[in-house]
């Protein structure tokens, strides 16, 4: 009996040596995921979503993986200072005077890299053998990196998002000359085709549904802005590019501009970051839109308890002691009071018009219109964007023979030395070439706001003279005028050590500096 | 995948195991039942020892399992007071104890022999054995537990900081029942776990902590499992140091294993009840260094609406009132007195209290013993508030079914709900309190909301909404953003024990710990950072259990000289958790319900793993004097592939007890021992990290994101090795005993993660790399200061010190960051050659000689641009402790000094309080600036310096402090402090009630105590606050981030046994 239940038991444990890992496999699937295998048509729509919203704002909030901190450190603390369209108000933010955080800029770049860029790539993987949606992702691939390699120069492009140890940055010619021909071949397919809507997106689609025409719009619209980018680095490309773009037609009105619909998961930043991070008006826009006497001005911005609108000199120092007046922040009451229902700017008809006008100065085939009649449109177009309808106002402000106005705070422009507003030009159209480049390139700001990267794109490019310059400087390098280029991260150092070295040795001077002109920006 | 017909026919076993075992078991306990009696009789008689036959004065009878008892006289004679069945202890120092049941007699002479070779000493080991020590071939160490209950912490952990040689503690400012860290022997994983396994009553339990900040930003640690355990409960303590003391617990234990009996009743004893009181006070020790010259406001002038101190001196000046800017409401004066509000931060915090209940009953016969305790714990913390309320249930009965069946049962059901757990960091209630305007009134403060127009609550503070005023008014935060945290706890097991012959026998046992956890988190509308208009909410349930289940066969025989000890045996371990979490935006205001959440995202995590394994071990003696140990242990991890899931180490170990085989006999040397051990551990990983996961949300339609972390289908095992070295001595007739580990230990082919170009897509990787090495020493010294008659004093002195190395990363990696890239002052960086625990910093530009580089113009430091100067390493250079336990008659007392010798700690509140003009530090220089001691450089065009002349411009303290400290501070030089700290940590004075005293009344026993812990520092380097107080109980060490204040607790603790 006894020796029977050792048996027994000497039996169980001999099988026992047999390990049980079977169900191994299933137990080590996370229940909560897909996997990449699954990328089908039925997750096009999706990826797209996902690559539309993280490749505009370079954030969302709702969705897990971001936080729209993301947007306030990318886009308000870097491009909103550098175009002054907004100053911060905590006097800590060092990046409103130039200065360089590593942290901030870090979270843009690993958020386009990290979500964007893999969601593009999922995009593409899913949409395998749809024509028309492939075509679409490649104009928003190259809305995408544009903004990427215009703020930083070459930036990895051509092997992004497709994993590996070193990733090879990519020269801002070559994506430059990649944008054009992914355009060019994009319009080819969509003006191709026999469908209106591209279904596998079509309601994932937030900025056109899926549209086809308004997508090949979009597309062009863009090659223009590129082209125009290229004035003064390349201008036989330009002029060819943009007249190309022109003729395969660009957006027209702003039915057709491109926003993004925003819901409750996916917010408008802008409208959060700008109020609660305490951003203010700036000098430059209280000195702007008052002089013209522009009716945007209590459209964007809110008057203070006194009834004024008043501006922040961007730059101010680490302590700053204005207080005789409250300072202006956004129209939180109207236009950006609800981040739900705001929705966020991509790309307005009123620059496309005011690209053709700069076109058409330049002497290129823009179609039918003259400089003056495409700057004038560009201005109806935004005032009606904004919601100015009423043409004999409209007519008044494109009337209008006043410049820019001195701000509230002029006084500390006078102690620097600075005594008239930078912005001489009315918005009447003027006499001279230089004169109509200053007012398109003013206007195109107003024109732009709040999407500040283009503007700053635009600021570097034109080095239209419009902007005050900041009070106090913590790059010397760079000093108190517009900052030329972000610099590389700590970590693409410590772990793309070869490539981003490789990179930094085509940047003119040979230094990953604020001041180093990209690769377009000759002046 | 199913398997052959053996492998489906194991995974049966494997299942019965973890189904019907645990139930079979439980069943069966319900046919245990005991007997009690009492009878009571005066027993006397005279102490004798053995050899001389000579009296013995000073000897201690006890009646076992209780306080109860007396000494021997002059004479050594001793009367007591005991009833049949209980059971007659005799002990003293350098003799072998003596227990003696008491029968029906009456007189009771007993001779102590003196105790050469310490055979009593025995020392829970894995899988319960209990094992003499001086077979024991690596480093043990048994704690003392009687002062656990007595100066009570909530969580137990914290109650061994101190005691144990190599383990290192910290703690976290969440609060009334936070979690600790406790570490044996440094850090040995790069990224992952570096805390030890907990055992209880040999199943090992989850002590996982779900989350804790890994940045200086600070957050919520959530409670770890050792946390909720009662005190009560713990009959003893012994602490597996290394990976050889481990190896047989495997994967987890390669942090060293600390193995906790819990109480049952003895056969023979008669029912004991015994009821407790403890209540400890609490109370806030204030370290700050507040300046009390310059109230609110900003470049010298009064600004209502500012979190800073930059304002004016304050003179008792009247200022507006600071309400009327923003407060429609506000009824009182449009004036105060601008004067110094020294303790308007300390008035925020309350006195605290701690108050455990415990009723306790033992009792058993020869067949079934029982032990059975309640405890409830209510707790107040020191911010208003946070609150406590647990009870521990606790039943324990071990009885003999059958002359060969033993079965030990327990069943422990915990319930704690913790109130508004704190958060350490930016945001926090710390952060709200320390930056508090030092012209504030408490009185101003504390009125933390008003009702508006339309009559919603609205926050009482200027400028609510801003996320660049983190800085919250404390008393809104304490009543209007509030947290419960709930966890209903079941720890149980069963086991099975039959034995064939006197030597062969099998257990088998299933142990369970199983959680529900909950978290509800309300925030009130107009609450800051949390940006909407309405309020938020959010739940998050969550369920977590850890079944283990095994069996042991077991063969003990002696064969002439040799004694052999053979074992094997089989565990299967399944760990899943899983939690759901709801949260978001309300619609009705300040409705806190899930149904009101305007837009919803619901998240779930998941984890699940299974751990199969096969051990071996053997021991074999040579006249129980030289002791062979080996083990081997094969695991299959569910976590890891196909291809390495399955993984084999082993250990092996002598000792031999020198002064046994040489047959010492010396006055000095009583005993010498010397141990030698290697062991390897092998460890895997968490789930899911071997294929690339897709996330789909289905906001909006659907959402699709690629994980950002690239997982890695190749892993392999980890591996820790370790040799360890020992020598164990006693002398002067055991009146000393040195206790000296020398260990090395290297851990191997670590899996971490480690940071990728991001613009590969992905922003980690998982990886197999990484070798760390830990080298350290132990000294445990204890001795018998005094034992004159009724006077006993005993000191143990522990010592340690490690140094633990990276002695490789990985090929082409010299380096890897353990930060997130979002640290406001300071980064761990782990590099090739440096040590574990290195702190870097922003710090000031300095010439070749060390002096500061200035701005010329601005009078400013210049500033290193990233956080590339190393500031020190987290870890002590040494750890020490004292235990002294001295008792006179029925007097007691005990006291702990506890000592943390080196290591630094970066202060983030110290950096905000300079930045907002708070701290004592930003007084200098606030009218007429000063002068940064440091020079100004003249640079060629090639920024090479060429000339540099003493720096001669004045800045002032506001422009200085500003730009140096502050939220981001450009240079953390200033707030990098010495961990060095010593303090008593325990005190505990005991007394107990005569027996005569007690006469024929109910009690048998009544003991009193007045107990304190944390009762001041002897010596604290980092002055302005406990350096043992970090931001988390992760990885991330050596940063304080407004912690609460440490507490200063005192409290009375009453016993009594019927």
């Amino acid at each position: 009996m006894k020796k029977n239940k050792i048996k027994y038991i000497t039996l169980a444990i001999l099988i026992l040596s047999v390990s049980c890992t079977g169900d191994f496999d299933k137990i080590n699937t996370n229940p909560n995921t897909l996997t990449t295998d699954q990328l089908n048509a039925t997750m096009a729509g999706p990826s797209f979503a996902n690559a539309l919203y993280k490749g505009i704002s370079n954030a969302s909030w709702a969705i897990p993986g971001d936080d729209y901190g993301t947007y306030g450190l990318i886009t308000m603390l870097h491009s909103m200072l550098f175009s002054h369209y907004m100053s911060a108000g905590d006097p800590g933010y060092q990046t409103e005077r130039n200065g360089i955080n590593d942290g901030w800029r870090s979270r843009g770049w690993t958020r386009f890299y990290t979500l964007a860029v893999p969601s593009l790539r999922n995009a593409y993987t899913a949409s395998e053998g749809n024509a028309e949606a492939l075509a679409v992702l490649d104009i928003w691939k190259v809305y995408m990196f544009h903004r990427f390699t215009d703020s930083w120069g070459p930036v990895p492009y051509s092997k992004a998002g497709v994993g590996g140890a070193s990733i090879a940055y990519d020269s801002q010619e070559s994506m430059y000359a990649d944008f054009f021909k992914l355009l060019d071949a994009a319009n080819t397919t969509l003006d191709a085709s026999s469908e209106s809507t591209i279904a596998i997106f079509k309601s994932y689609d937030k900025v056109y549904d899926g549209n086809i025409e308004k997508w090949r719009r979009f597309g062009n619209s863009l090659r223009l802005r590129l082209a125009l980018r290229l004035s003064d680095v390349d201008a036989s490309t330009a002029k060819t590019q943009a007249e190309a773009a022109v003729t395969a037609g660009v957006i027209e009105s702003n039915t057709g501009s491109a926003y993004f619909a925003t819901s409750s998961n996916e917010y408008n930043d802008f409208v959060d970051v700008a109020k609660y991070w305490g951003f203010y008006m700036t000098a430059d826009m209280e000195s702007i839109l008052k002089g013209y006497n522009d009716p945007r001005l209590a459209i964007w911005f809110e008057a203070n308890s006194n009834g004024h609108f008043v501006g922040q000199p961007n730059g101010g120092p680490t302590v700053r002691d204005w207080s005789t007046d409250t300072l202006s922040m956004t129209n939180q009451t109207t236009t950006f009071a609800d981040n739900v229902k705001k929705p966020i700017e991509i790309m307005m008809a009123s620059e496309t018009s005011f690209n053709l006008a700069e076109g058409a100065l330049n002497g290129w085939s823009m179609g039918s219109g003259t400089a003056q009649s495409y700057y004038e449109k560009g201005i109806s177009l935004s005032l009606q964007q904004w919601g100015v309808t009423n043409s004999s106002a409209i007519n008044t402000y494109i009337a209008g023979t006043s410049t820019a106005a001195d701000p509230t705070f002029a006084s500390y422009y006078a102690a620097e030395g600075i005594n008239t507003p930078p912005v001489d030009v009315p918005v009447l159209w003027a006499g001279t070439v230089a004169e109509q480049r200053k007012q398109i390139a003013v206007q195109k700001y107003l024109g732009l706001f709040p999407e500040s990267w283009e503007a700053w794109s635009d600021l570097r490019r034109t080095d239209a003279d419009i902007l005050y310059p900041l009070l106090a400087t913590e790059n010397t390098a760079v000093g108190k005028g517009v900052m030329k280029r972000l610099t590389y991260l700590p970590n693409e150092y410590s772990t793309n050590t070869d490539a981003v070295n490789t990179a930094v040795g085509t940047i003119p001077g040979g230094l990953d500096v604020g001041n180093a002109n990209v690769w377009w920006d000759v002046n | 995948m199913e398997g052959t017909n053996d492998s489906t026919l194991t995974c049966g076993f494997f299942k019965f195991m973890k189904r019907s075992l645990f139930q079979l078991l439980f069943g069966l306990s319900l046919l245990a039942g005991y007997t009690a009696s009492a009878q009571e009789t005066t027993i006397s008689g005279t102490v004798l020892e053995k050899e001389s036959g000579m009296a013995l004065p000073g000897v201690s009878i006890q009646i076992k399992g209780t306080n109860i008892g007396t000494t021997t006289n002059a004479d050594g004679k001793y009367s007591v007071k005991a009833s049949k069945g209980d059971v007659l202890v005799f002990t003293f120092i350098g003799y072998a104890p003596q227990e003696i049941s008491v029968a029906d007699q009456t007189s009771l002479d007993v001779s102590l022999a003196s105790d050469i070779s310490e055979l009593s000493e025995v020392v829970v080991t894995a899988f319960g054995i209990e094992r003499e020590k001086k077979a024991i071939t690596y480093s043990a160490q048994k704690i003392s537990t009687d002062e656990f209950s007595e100066a009570r912490s909530l969580n137990v952990a914290n109650s061994l900081s101190g005691k144990v040689a190599g383990l290192s503690f910290s703690t976290t400012g969440n609060g009334v029942g936070s979690s600790s860290r406790i570490t044996l022997r440094g850090n040995r994983s790069l990224t992952g776990n570096n805390q030890p396994l907990f055992i209880i009553d040999g199943v090992p339990m989850d002590n996982n902590v779900a989350s804790t900040p890994a940045t200086d930003i600070g957050g919520t640690t959530s409670f770890n499992g050792i946390s909720s355990i009662n005190p009560d409960d713990i009959a003893s303590i012994s602490v597996l140091k290394g990976p050889s003391a481990a190896a047989l617990y495997g994967t987890r234990a390669s942090n060293g294993v600390i193995i906790i009996s819990t109480k049952k009743g003895s056969a023979g004893q008669k029912t004991n009840i015994s009821v407790s009181s403890n209540l400890m006070f609490s109370n806030a020790y204030n370290l700050l260094n507040l300046q009390n010259k310059y109230g609110q406001g900003n470049a010298g002038v009064y600004d209502p609406t500012t979190r800073n101190s930059w304002g004016p001196a304050m003179t008792g000046q009247d200022v507006a009132a600071w309400q009327l800017s923003f407060n429609p409401n506000y009824a009182g004066p449009a004036t105060y007195k601008f004067s110094p509000q020294p303790n308007n931060g300390m008035k925020f915090f309350r006195t605290g209290y701690n108050w455990a209940k415990t009723i306790s009953a033992s009792m058993g016969n020869q067949n079934a013993q029982g032990y059975f305790s309640y405890t409830n714990t209510t707790s107040n913390g020191i911010v208003p508030g946070n609150d406590l309320n647990r009870h521990n249930l606790n039943l324990r009965i071990t009885s003999d079914l059958s002359p060969k069946l033993k079965l030990d049962v327990k069943t422990n059901y915990i319930y704690q709900k913790i109130e508004n757990a704190l958060n350490t960091g930016e945001g926090s209630i710390g952060e709200g309190v320390y930056t508090m305007p030092r012209s504030m009134p408490y009185s101003q403060y504390k009125q933390y909301q008003y009702i508006d127009a339309a009559g919603q609550i609205q926050y009482n503070w200027p400028d609510p909404n801003s996320v660049h005023g983190v800085m919250e008014n404390p008393a809104w935060l304490a009543h209007r953003s509030l947290r419960t945290d709930e966890q209903s706890r079941f720890i149980g097991f069963a086991s099975l024990k039959y034995n064939f012959t006197d030597a062969l026998s099998l257990q088998v046992r299933s142990g369970l710990d199983q959680s529900a956890i909950s978290t509800d988190i309300s925030r009130y509308a107009s609450t800051s950072v949390i940006a909407n208009d309405f309020g938020s909410f959010s739940q998050s349930r969550g369920t977590t259990r850890e079944l283990n289940s095994d069996f042991l066969l077991s063969y003990n025989k002696k064969f002439g000289d040799f004694s052999v000890n053979v074992s094997a045996g089989g565990n299967s371990l399944m760990q899943t958790r899983s939690t759901l979490n709801v949260g978001g935006p309300l619609s009705k205001r300040n409705f806190f319900a899930i149904s009101n959440i305007s837009s919803y995202s619901p998240t779930s995590d998941f984890y699940d793993k299974r751990i199969n394994s096969l051990y071996g071990f053997a021991q074999v003696g040579y006249k129980d004097v030289l002791f062979l140990d080996v083990t081997a242990r094969n695991d299959w991890s569910s976590a890891l592939p196909a291809n390495n899931r399955s993984y084999f180490y082993p250990s092996v170990g002598l000792s031999g007890v020198l002064t046994d085989m040489f047959n010492v006999e010396s006055r000095v040397l009583t005993y010498l021992k010397v141990r030698g051990s290697h062991a390897s551990v092998g460890n895997d990983t968490d789930p899911y990290r071997l294929s690339q996961q897709l996330l789909y949300y289905g906001i909006d339609g659907g959402v699709v994101q690629s994980s950002t972390v690239l997982n890695n289908p190749n892993l392999k095992p980890e591996i820790s090795s370790s040799n360890e070295l020992g020598v164990e001595s006693r002398l002067f007739k055991n009146r000393i005993g040195l206790d000296l580990t020398l260990y090395d230990t290297k851990t191997n082919n670590q899996i971490f993660t480690i940071n990728v170009p991001e613009s590969s897509g992905y922003a980690t990787q998982v990886v197999n790399g990484g070798s760390i090495q830990n080298k350290g020493i132990e000294v445990v010294l204890n001795a018998g200061v005094v034992q004159s008659g009724s006077f006993k004093w005993d000191v143990t002195f522990n010592y340690s010190s490690y140094k633990t190395k990276v002695l490789s990363i990985m090929k082409d990696r010299k380096e890897l960051s353990v930060t997130t890239g979002y640290e406001r002052l300071a980064q761990t960086l782990i590099k090739q050659g440096g040590g574990y625990g290195d702190l870097y910093i922003r710090g000031f530009n300095r010439t070749d000689d060390g002096k500061i580089l200035v701005n010329g113009t601005t009078g400013l430091p210049e500033f290193t641009s990233g956080f590339d100067i190393k500031a020190g390493n987290f870890n002590p250079s040494w750890l020490g402790g004292m235990q002294n336990r001295l008792s006179y008659k029925n007097f007691t007392l005990s006291f702990l000094i506890d000592a943390r010798v080196g290591g630094k700690v970066i202060s983030y509140t110290q950096s905000k309080l300079a930045g907002v003009g708070a701290s004592t530090t930003t007084l200098k220089g606030r009218t007429d600036g000063f002068v940064v001691d440091g020079v100004v450089a003249t640079r060629d065009s090639e920024g090479n310096i060429t000339s540099t002349t003493k720096n001669t411009t004045s800045i002032k303290a506001e422009d200085y402090w500003t730009q140096v400290a502050s939220r981001d501070p450009k240079s953390a030089e200033n707030f990098v402090f010495s961990a060095t700290n010593i303090r008593l940590r325990e005190l505990v004075l005991g007394y107990s009630l005569p027996k005569k005293v007690l006469g024929k009344g109910p009690f048998t026993g009544v003991n009193f105590s007045i107990v304190g812990r944390n009762l001041f520092f002897i010596m604290n380097k980092a002055k302005y606050f406990d350096p043992e107080q970090g931001v988390g109980v992760g990885n991330l060490q050596g940063i304080e981030s407004f912690n609460i204040p440490t507490t200063r607790d005192i409290g009375f603790n009453v016993k009594v046994n019927f």
